[in-house]
């Protein structure tokens, strides 16, 4: 019965913002249109102000888009290396990667022990992959410096 | 800081095609996937004839308004071109705002019209706007208005099962101004296991005066050339068949073993998420190596782990060795016995 009830004060929230939205995706307004969900109901996206959007282009004209070189890994500066972040974690990640592919082992060995200083207050099961993967390449990476000794 | 060049206008798809036709052949077109038409495997399909390149689907909702999502939707350097972005959206505010922000690093925008993936047509996107051909009429023409010819665009759609519907719809979409389009033989609900349909392409062909581009069943080589021939088409676009097999165009029946060197450095260098990487190779491979190893491949966990399989298994060359990208047949590294 609550159930019910949910569902039909729902259907009358959808149905408001229907005539409040008006579901105009032809004129240039804020953005905000109406959808449909899977349960069938009708549910607001959220616009965006034009003060809004120009944040973001004035951010994105004066940043551009990432610029992936064959070298840009090499131009990351560790310092910089925010381990909240998990855009700056990837970065790290991928230079090991790199580096071991390239078979580069004892800069990939100082690169991985970064991270694992860097990443190792962090919660373990928000970086359980990140982390198992630096883990692993540690081992592989002194086990193949050792050989080559 | 690694700085951007401005677009060079041969790269334009419209030049290209021009080219194509005077050399007698159309256009060869990597076309868009979700999640994996990334930077990795774009430069990838550039080694092997492909004339022109699309990046995956990027919803212009989330573009406009977050940074994150353009940090991982968009990533670019000055050798990404010719580059197609194809953009989902469902509304001219969103659309316009986006162009406005990408237009400068790319050399067209497509909007998709025929993606059928459910979450994305109950959003009023892809597929969904083929019931809408005056919202993708005032989509482009808003475009067009503001933008003129320094934006080429292009609309990607899927046929209707009544064949005047798409032509209606195409005559619609080039009145407002599109440059190209794209036609992907089938209808929204119909199977790929199913044919497409090129006689319906080449109706949507001789209806219209801006070039049009054949999807569907490519691939191969000659798959690309029948088509081209069946349908009058000005290009022709693989995507399941190039996801398969990157060297399609330059004529090759398989993945050659180069193709998975390049690869592998590609992803490794720009960076790739793990999953998106191992998908790639699995499917350049299947088929190709024993079940054993395939299924070795699919449960490594991490690049890592990953690079360690192909070194064991395989000669992978890097880029510095003689021949790096140039074997066509696997080059095991292992007794002959375990392949098999």
């Amino acid at each position: 019965m609550l159930r019910k009830v949910i569902q039909m004060e729902a259907n009358q929230v959808s149905k408001e913002a229907a005539v409040r939205v008006g579901n105009d995706k032809t004129s240039f307004n804020n953005g905000e249109v109406l959808v449909s969900k899977g349960s069938g109901k009708l549910k607001v996206r959220k616009g965006q102000t034009e003060d809004e959007f120009e944040v973001q282009r004035r951010q994105f004209a004066k940043e551009g888009p990432v610029i992936n070189t064959l070298d840009w890994l090499e131009k990351i500066e560790y310092d910089k290396i925010d381990p909240e972040v998990k855009s700056d974690r990837l970065k790290l990640e991928n230079l090991s990667q790199n580096l071991y592919y390239k078979r580069q082992y004892a800069r990939c060995l100082e690169v991985v022990e970064c991270g694992l200083t860097l990443f190792k207050d962090l919660p373990r099961k928000r970086i359980q992959t990140e982390w198992s993967e630096l883990e692993y390449l540690r081992e592989q990476c002194t086990k193949k410096l050792e050989a080559m000794n | 800081m690694t700085q951007l060049t401005p677009r060079d206008p041969e790269n334009n798809p419209l030049r290209i095609f021009q080219r194509c036709k005077a050399e007698g052949r159309p256009a060869h077109i990597a076309g868009p996937m979700v999640r994996y038409s990334k930077l990795p495997f774009r430069a990838l399909v550039r080694h092997y004839n492909c004339d022109i390149v699309y990046s995956p689907m990027i919803l212009a909702r989330e573009f406009v308004r977050n940074g994150i999502a353009r940090l991982s939707d968009f990533t670019t350097n000055n050798f990404d071109a010719p580059l197609i972005v194809q953009v989902g959206t469902n509304n001219v505010t969103d659309l316009l705002r986006f162009v406005e922000m990408i237009h400068p690093y790319v050399d067209a925008i497509g909007i998709n019209c025929g993606c059928p993936i459910k979450e994305q047509v109950r959003e009023g996107i892809g597929a969904a706007l083929m019931s809408e051909p005056e919202l993708v009429a005032t989509m482009v023409k808003a475009v067009k208005d503001k933008f003129g010819s320094k934006v080429t665009l292009e609309t990607k759609i899927r046929i209707h099962p009544d064949i005047e519907e798409t032509i209606a719809f195409v005559k619609k979409v080039e009145a407002a101004g599109a440059d190209f389009i794209t036609v992907h033989g089938r209808t929204k609900s119909t199977r790929s296991s199913q044919p497409a349909n090129f006689d319906a392409i080449k109706t949507v062909k001789q209806a219209v005066s801006i070039p049009v581009v054949a999807n569907g069943d490519c691939f191969s080589l000659e798959d690309c050339n029948r088509i081209a021939k069946i349908t009058g088409c000005d290009g022709v676009m693989a995507v399941r068949g190039i996801l398969a097999n990157p060297a399609l165009f330059a004529g090759y029946s398989k993945a050659p073993w180069g193709c998975v060197e390049r690869f592998v450095e590609y992803a490794t260098a720009f960076g790739l998420p793990y999953r998106l990487t191992q998908h790639h190779l699995a499917c350049m491979l299947e088929g190709q190596i024993s079940k054993a190893l395939y299924k070795e491949l699919m449960e490594c966990k991490h690049l890592a782990q990953l690079i360690d399989f192909f070194d064991e298994h395989f000669i992978l060359k890097r880029p510095w060795d003689e021949g790096f990208g140039q074997v066509i047949e696997i080059q095991y590294r292992v007794s002959r016995e375990i392949r098999i």
